[in-house]
């Protein structure tokens, strides 16, 4: 079960320098793809599913030591609880305890129980990584499956702001904790949180863990879990305090699944299960569309919104108001 | 906004700052806000940023000319591979309209399909229309691996529709041949047993007279174990099996005989209809037909449902398989091509025309 992951990547890197500089653009690809291949096979075995045994729940992590040490992200310690198993892609299951948590940046970390040496990736350096630099994420969306590997997958890095990367590496439930690589093996994020459009990935940079090992080993806990992450990236985003209804095909517009209680959205009369289509003049076709257009309004002004309930087309006068001004319930993975 | 995206495109490549620069120019009607930046960088920086995809251009135009649009009328339903020159064409059968399906080829000529065959299991249609000489793919009958790069082809000089990776190797999805009771499960109070959360109606547990609310404490006399573990042992079970379950309702314990259903009729005909996690659904349609396939490769491929049909294809400009479904957020599946090749081969030798090239 014990591999060494550097010593295969920098026998990698050695091969690959024969190749030098290349201007056909199918050659650097293949280039890529042996560095993610290497990936796949050297450092999955390090990817682990955690799981909640109290409170039924499944998150991702990744080993970054021989002893066992797990990064994951802080809501899923959270909603794991205290007895939590962590499962390994062959299939070898052990008990883990929660060490610490940053609840601010979502960083969490756990120890497995059982001596090591256990397969491990190494940590890199986020701030090496430049907007636009390719990565692969891998993680248990949907919880531990014993037929397959952790699924990996591509994408690239197209923001980095306060401890946190965006790259357009899909994730769904289950994925949260899981580690984000550099094409060099190592691991550079923890996924956090998605939005809707697909390339709305949210990565805790490894350097939050890090700068704040000691605690997070000392079993400290602190900060407060803000269930919007895009809230955390830009606290004075204008929001109507409304939760969508994942949605496919259907009718144009965007339905609502909840309004926040005490927010603009439920003050002025909307309700859940109110399909919105358009926005002041702007037509509103899905999900997508309402976000992103809401997201170019400001705040403390004042919005027409045009709705369908029960088959008939109303319109309500909503405030918006910044995101931080919301509190959401828990919408995180 | 035409306009706006040249501008972005002959952009690409300067730092994100100077985007900033030159978006604001053209919005000076309007404030800037860092969201509009955060939703350029987005395009700009992502995996299908239109320079990227150009990459693959020309290894994409061999694939290309070996695949064709299916229309309903003038709207795309799918597309669909050319396995024979004199007109047969693969395709995923649950996007075709039952009447009035029109194959466009690379070329631009229109034809009507005149004959379909289904393969049930994987989901594929056999389609023929009347034309020769069509020029055929190379296909790759090598086992791929997992972080093999996959570019999803359209037809013609379209080029790559998605780029991504082959993130798990090929394995059955298929839920034939697993035992099931029809139970939602939580682990119960006290952490012994699991507790009894839905029941499916018409299923051996609501037969057996299981109950909300019932906690079961062992299976064929042993501890039943977390959720996880007590779901793996039943499926693990052929259909049909008689298992003994200890429940617990109120203060007292009985056993109660159950006989396994087969997992694949709890799914069958309602695949679009699963529950899906809500996160998984986030980002996009979905095919309705996007699970229980015997044989398939998982991938990240990002694929409107009526993209399905068409080529996966490696690095050599290779067919590593049909793109079947749009599974969840992340996930697509392909149908390698040594299974594909093996159903068209068996098709016409049975049928008793012709070879794989002919």
């Amino acid at each position: 079960m014990r591999f060494i992951i550097n010593v295969f990547l920098l026998s990698l890197a050695w091969s690959l320098t024969a190749y030098g500089e290349t201007t056909d653009p199918i050659k650097d690809w293949k280039e890529r793809q042996l560095w993610i291949r290497t990936i796949a096979k050297s450092a999955s075995p390090a990817v682990v599913a955690v799981e909640g045994i109290t409170t039924p729940a499944w998150g991702s992590g990744v080993v970054i030591d021989q002893e066992g040490h797990v990064l994951t992200a802080a809501h899923v310690i959270l909603s794991a609880g205290d007895f939590i198993r962590v499962h390994f892609p062959d299939g070898t299951a052990v008990r883990a305890t929660a060490l610490g948590a940053n609840l601010s940046s979502d960083a969490g970390l756990l120890k497995i129980d059982e001596e090591g040496p256990w397969p491990y990736a190494d940590m890199g350096v986020s701030a090496e990584t430049a907007d636009g630099d390719w990565v692969v994420s891998l993680g248990h969306p949907g919880g531990f499956d014993i037929d397959r590997r952790p699924p990996i997958r591509l994408g690239r890095v197209w923001s980095r702001s306060k401890g946190i990367l965006a790259t357009d590496c899909a994730l769904a439930s289950g994925d949260s904790g899981g580690p984000l690589f550099d094409l060099e093996g190592r691991v550079i994020g923890i996924h956090s949180s998605i939005g809707e459009d697909l390339a709305e990935n949210r990565h805790i940079a490894v350097e939050v863990f890090k700068d704040q090992w000691e605690r997070l080993v000392a079993g400290e806990r602190w900060g407060s879990l803000s269930m919007l992450t895009s809230a955390i990236d830009r606290p004075d985003r204008p929001m109507l305090g409304v939760i969508l209804r994942p949605e496919r095909g259907g009718p144009p517009g965007a339905v609502l699944k909840e309004v926040v209680e005490g927010a603009p959205a439920a003050l002025a009369g909307l309700k859940a299960g109110d399909r919105i289509i358009a926005i002041g003049r702007k037509r509103i076709a899905d999900n997508r569309e309402l976000m992103q257009h809401v997201s170019t309004l400001k705040a403390g002004g004042k919005v027409n919104v045009r709705f369908i309930r029960g088959g008939k087309e109303r319109t309500l006068s909503v405030d918006l108001i910044e995101a931080e001004d919301i509190s959401f319930p828990d919408t995180q993975r | 906004m035409k306009r706006l995206r040249t501008v972005l495109q002959v952009a690409i490549g300067a730092t994100l700052g100077l985007l900033v620069g030159v978006l604001a120019f053209k919005h000076s009607q309007r404030v800037l806000d860092s969201r509009s930046v955060e939703l350029v960088a987005r395009e700009l920086l992502g995996k299908h940023e239109s320079s990227v995809l150009a990459e693959f251009d020309d290894m994409l135009a061999p694939a290309g000319e070996a695949t064709v649009r299916l229309l309903d009328g003038t709207r795309q339903v799918a597309f669909g591979i050319i396995v024979r020159r004199n007109g047969w064409i693969i395709s995923k059968a649950s996007e075709l309209p039952d009447a009035g399906l029109v194959c466009r080829l690379p070329n631009g000529k229109k034809l009507d399909v005149t004959e379909k065959e289904i393969f049930e299991a994987h989901d594929l249609a056999l389609l023929k229309v009347e034309a020769k000489n069509l020029k055929l793919p190379t296909w790759r009958e090598r086992r791929v691996e997992a972080g093999t790069i996959l570019l999803a082809a359209g037809s013609g000089d379209t080029g790559a529709i998605a780029l991504g990776l082959a993130s798990v190797e090929e394995r059955s999805m298929t839920h034939r041949g697993k035992g099931f009771l029809g139970l939602g499960l939580e682990p119960a109070a006290g952490g012994k047993g699991v507790r009894i959360t839905h029941v499916v109606p018409g299923f051996p547990a609501a037969i057996s007279g299981l109950r909300r609310g019932d906690v079961l404490l062992k299976l064929e006399g042993a501890d039943v174990g977390t959720v996880t573990q007590f779901i793996d042992a039943i499926s693990a079970k052929s259909p049909g099996t008689k298992v003994r379950i200890l429940r617990r309702r109120g203060g007292s314990s009985t056993t109660v005989n159950v006989e396994l259903a087969d997992r694949f009729s709890f799914f069958d005909g309602f695949s679009a209809s699963i529950p899906v996690d809500e996160t998984q659904a986030m980002g996009g349609r979905l095919s309705d037909r996007r699970d229980d396939f015997p044989v398939v490769l998982q991938t990240d491929l990002i694929l409107a449902p009526e993209q399905c049909g068409g080529p996966a294809v490696d690095l050599n400009g290779e067919v590593v398989g049909i793109n079947i479904a749009r599974g969840t957020r992340v996930r697509s599946l392909v149908i390698p091509s040594p299974v594909l090749l093996d159903l068209v081969d068996d098709y016409f030798s049975e049928k008793g025309g012709g070879s794989r090239n002919p």
